[in-house]
């Protein structure tokens, strides 16, 4: 794994809060040099948190697991209450989109039902113009 | 170490195979549902066998890479305690000979059965033939236990922790299986297919956080990563659709779906007047048709590349999806109102097959009546008949048509006082302005159809963008929250680390836990190089490297994120550090902290600058430890207070080691039933008269205020310990 995907895997695991296509942009912005360093950065500081990680589970396992615990859970109700939250915006958008497309398939069908009638009473008025002259006409 | 399994997930499907029967269902009904949520239930668990099977056989990849991190993890006894545990256990098991060693593959076997959800390790009596002599007894339990951890005890453990994995996956499955049953409908509903998406989703990032959660527990964070960008790639692999254009489609091509919108427009007519419509319709010219059918054949076309998009990519986020279907519904719309105007041009077909029945109709009436001997008087009574018509009937005609009619009835009038006859264009142009009349009306609704959905083509796309935006932003505040929580749990154990190091690590690591507990084993060595790790940890550097390169990314508004982050990380260890290089610090309380250990007579005759010579000390002396003593700070002797701290670890490390052999007793009596009592009564004896012995000198000590009683009943009390690990030792 070279230095580029190295950083980009650290930036995930360490949860800096970018997309995975910002990630991507920031790390190919960046100069070899800058790469580098950041990788090194960013592995020495994994390197502490894992060491304390395990320093503080082997020492305190008690109190550990009921953080871990609570951690693990505040990452999950934080990804459930997001997947609500885009579903809720969702929703409201497809209400509405649902709802104005009833109104104007409604509104599509009323105007050619108009229309039919409309048409329907030129033709009347037409065929009544024909019989009354042909009457007036035929009376001697 | 936990396993995976312990982070349940509950599937709907399967969480309401226990909902409480509805009251008022009819006992059939229960029965039915009973049997079908049965059926349910072994159809999951099936289907979550292939999966397990899937991943053993490297067909899935991920789940196989998953599988084989825990099975490595459990020969590293770092991992966490079930890897202890198992290695612990194996040891033991490979040394079952020595004293002791049998007890501590035991009780270690059992925690780890307990870990698998059963009761925990078992022999049952009947399976130890009768008729063995001690001897061969006892041997008979080291066998039987050595087989007991080879015969696929990490097997089981493995199966355990891939169980959850399997689950998930199969709900996940479920879950898009559900999806593009939604999908796949006619009239697709955006409802249904949303609710479907984010449930896939919801399945996914659950199946994400297990594999998170699994490997932190394999202290395998680095796969976890990789394992879960893999399996993101692949649960959520799309494919970019080349879609050909209806007008990149050859000629043949294009009329053939041309051809398909006619007969699906003709097989759609209304019953009642379906002949006549299809009539109209045969009866259209090629031009017509094709101008009416070709942009549906084109939304038709539109559609099904879209459909076709949608399928391939059933696998993007919730909200692609989503909009997918909408794009897919506005195109049903857009669809809709070309239907609407193929069914007016079906109108302007009739209105124009009727122009020319009107036509007919005149040249009847003028070879009738007209075109006679008398044709002056008949022109006149056509005009006044026209003008009777059009004073009674003119109300009812809009005002173009009526001037229409009006003019061209004057129009004949007057051609009578030239003696003309304009009878024959007069009458086309009353035709025609009938005609004009309705096709004004027929154009006028097509336009307004095409605003109606121009309006609502819009309104998706606002709506669309919109909504996309709001996710994001949503999103955002999600990642900043991660990222927060990440930060708050390095910070936590930070504390921990902190009050550890306040309050004495080396007490803690001797309490770790069920490792400490069953083993009685030290983690010093393993902890201690960690530790050195982190106290060589330097954030100076760290900071000195990031000033190089903050120069050259100062216009990248991201790097300001990662310095951010960076300094957040930071913080707290300076903080750390400081606190440190403070008690580091020589100080008058420091003297009493961190005493050099050196001999009580040298301590009594040295003295040097800087003593404090006010402080009254106790200190150990080869004949009491209770006499007052004025020391120099450079001796370090202990004060009394000290040498009390120093008895509370002991008596803490020795009560360790103590309900250390109580659980192994209490172990051993689970796994061999009556061993301890029933066919080692002399051994039993003893050991509850070392309790017993202990208990009082637990209770004793703690009032016991004398340090030298105190330091003889610890004495004591560790032999007692020592006493009854022996006879456990000597049980097998």
């Amino acid at each position: 794994m070279d230095d580029k995907q190295k950083l980009l895997q650290l930036i995930k695991m360490m949860k800096v809060p970018f997309s995975d296509k910002e990630v991507v942009e920031f790390v190919n912005k960046l100069s070899t040099e800058s790469i580098e360093k950041l990788t090194s950065i960013y592995e020495e500081i994994k390197k502490f948190e894992d060491n304390l990680d395990y320093v503080v589970k082997n020492t305190d396992p008690v109190t550990y697991e009921k953080i871990k615990e609570e951690y693990s859970q505040k990452l999950l109700v934080l990804q459930e209450e997001f997947i609500r939250s885009a579903e809720e915006i969702q929703k409201r958008s497809d209400d509405q989109l649902d709802a104005e497309e009833i109104k104007s398939g409604k509104k599509i069908d009323e105007s050619t039902s108009i229309l039919m009638k409309e048409v329907d009473e030129i033709q009347n008025q037409h065929d009544s113009l024909c019989q009354f002259i042909n009457q007036k006409l035929s009376t001697p | 170490m936990v396993d995976i399994g312990s982070t349940e997930i509950s599937t709907p499907e399967l969480s309401n195979i226990n909902t409480p029967k509805q009251v008022g269902e009819s006992g059939v009904e229960k029965t039915d549902k009973r049997t079908e949520r049965k059926q349910e239930e072994e159809e999951f668990n099936n289907r979550k066998n292939e999966a397990v099977g899937k991943i053993k056989s490297g067909e899935d990849v991920q789940g196989k890479k998953l599988y084989d991190a825990y099975i490595s993890s459990l020969s590293d006894p770092q991992t966490g305690d079930t890897s202890f545990l198992y290695t612990e256990a194996g040891k033991s098991v490979l040394n079952i000979e020595e004293p002791g060693e049998a007890n501590k593959a035991v009780v270690a076997m059992d925690a780890l059965y307990k870990k698998l959800g059963s009761e925990g390790y078992r022999i049952n009596p009947k399976d130890i033939p009768d008729n063995l002599s001690p001897v061969e007894r006892k041997q008979f339990l080291k066998d039987k236990i050595t087989q007991d951890y080879h015969d696929g005890l990490a097997k089981k453990l493995a199966d355990k922790f891939i169980d959850s994995y399997a689950g998930s996956l199969v709900e996940l499955q479920d879950a898009k299986a559900e999806l593009k049953s939604k999908t796949s409908i006619e009239d697709v509903s955006r409802t249904e297919v949303r609710k479907a998406s984010y449930k896939v989703e919801d399945k996914v990032m659950k199946l994400l956080h297990m594999i998170e959660r699994g490997t932190a527990q394999i202290g395998n964070t680095d796969i976890g990563e990789e394992l879960k960008d893999e399996i993101e790639a692949r649960e959520e692999v799309t494919e970019y659709v080349k879609s050909e254009e209806f007008g990149d489609l050859n000629p043949e091509d294009q009329a053939r779906l041309i051809d398909t919108s006619v007969n699906n427009f003709r097989d759609k007519l209304e019953d009642d007047d379906k002949q006549q419509k299809a009539g109209w319709l045969d009866r259209m010219s090629e031009e017509r048709k094709n101008a009416t059918f070709k942009p549906i054949a084109e939304k038709d076309h539109e559609i099904i590349n879209l459909r076709q998009n949608l399928e391939k990519n059933l696998n993007a986020e919730p909200w692609d999806i989503c909009q997918m279907v909408s794009e897919i519904k506005e195109l049903q719309l857009e669809k809709k109102a070309l239907i609407t105007k193929a069914n007016i041009t079906l109108l302007e077909q009739r209105l124009d097959e009727a122009k020319n029945g009107w036509e007919e109709g005149w040249d009847k009436t003028l070879n009738s009546f007209i075109r006679g001997k008398d044709k002056g008087k008949a022109l006149g009574n056509l005009v006044s008949a026209g003008k009777e018509w059009v004073s009674s009937q003119g109300a009812l005609l809009g005002e173009k048509l009526r001037k229409g009619v009006s003019d061209s009835i004057d129009r004949i009038n007057s051609g009578l006082e030239e003696e003309k006859d304009n009878s024959v264009e007069a009458l086309r142009n009353i035709d025609e302005s009938f005609f004009l009349e309705a096709r004004t009306q027929t154009n006028s609704i097509k336009e307004r159809v095409t605003d109606i959905v121009v309006g609502t083509k819009d309104r998706v796309l606002r709506m669309n963008s919109e909504t996309r935006n709001n996710i994001f932003n949503t999103e955002r505040t999600l990642y900043e929250w991660v990222h927060e929580a990440d930060i708050s749990w390095q910070m936590s154990k930070m504390d921990i680390y902190e009050k550890g190091r306040r309050f004495g690590m080396e007490t803690s690591i001797k309490a770790a836990g069920i490792i400490g507990e069953v083993t009685g084993r030290d983690l010093n060595e393993k902890v201690d190089s960690r530790l050195a790790a982190i106290e060589r940890f330097s954030d100076r550097e760290i900071r000195n490297k990031i000033e190089t390169i903050k120069e050259e990314n100062k216009d990248n508004p991201l790097f300001k994120h990662l310095e951010d982050d960076l300094e957040r990380r930071l913080r707290p260890i300076e903080k750390m550090k400081n606190v440190k290089d403070k008690m580091a610090e020589p100080s008058r309380e420091d003297v009493f902290q961190k005493p050099v250990i050196t001999s009580p007579g040298e301590a009594m005759t040295t003295k040097v600058e800087g003593s404090i010579s006010d402080k009254n000390v106790h200190v150990e002396s080869q004949q009491t430890l209770t006499q007052d003593l004025t020391i120099d700070k450079q001796t370090g002797i202990k004060t009394r207070e000290e040498y009390e701290d120093e008895q509370a670890k002991q008596i803490f490390d020795i009560k360790g080691k103590f309900y250390s052999v109580l659980n192994q007793a209490l172990t051993i009596e689970q796994v061999f039933p009556a061993l301890l009592t029933d066919n080692n009564n002399e051994k039993h004896r003893k050991f509850v008269d070392y309790k017993s012995s202990s208990n009082l000198l637990f209770d004793a000590i703690e009032d016991e205020q004398d340090l030298d009683r105190r330091r003889n009943m610890l004495m004591l009390l560790d032999k007692n310990v020592q006493n009854m690990q022996s006879v456990l030792d000597n049980l097998f």
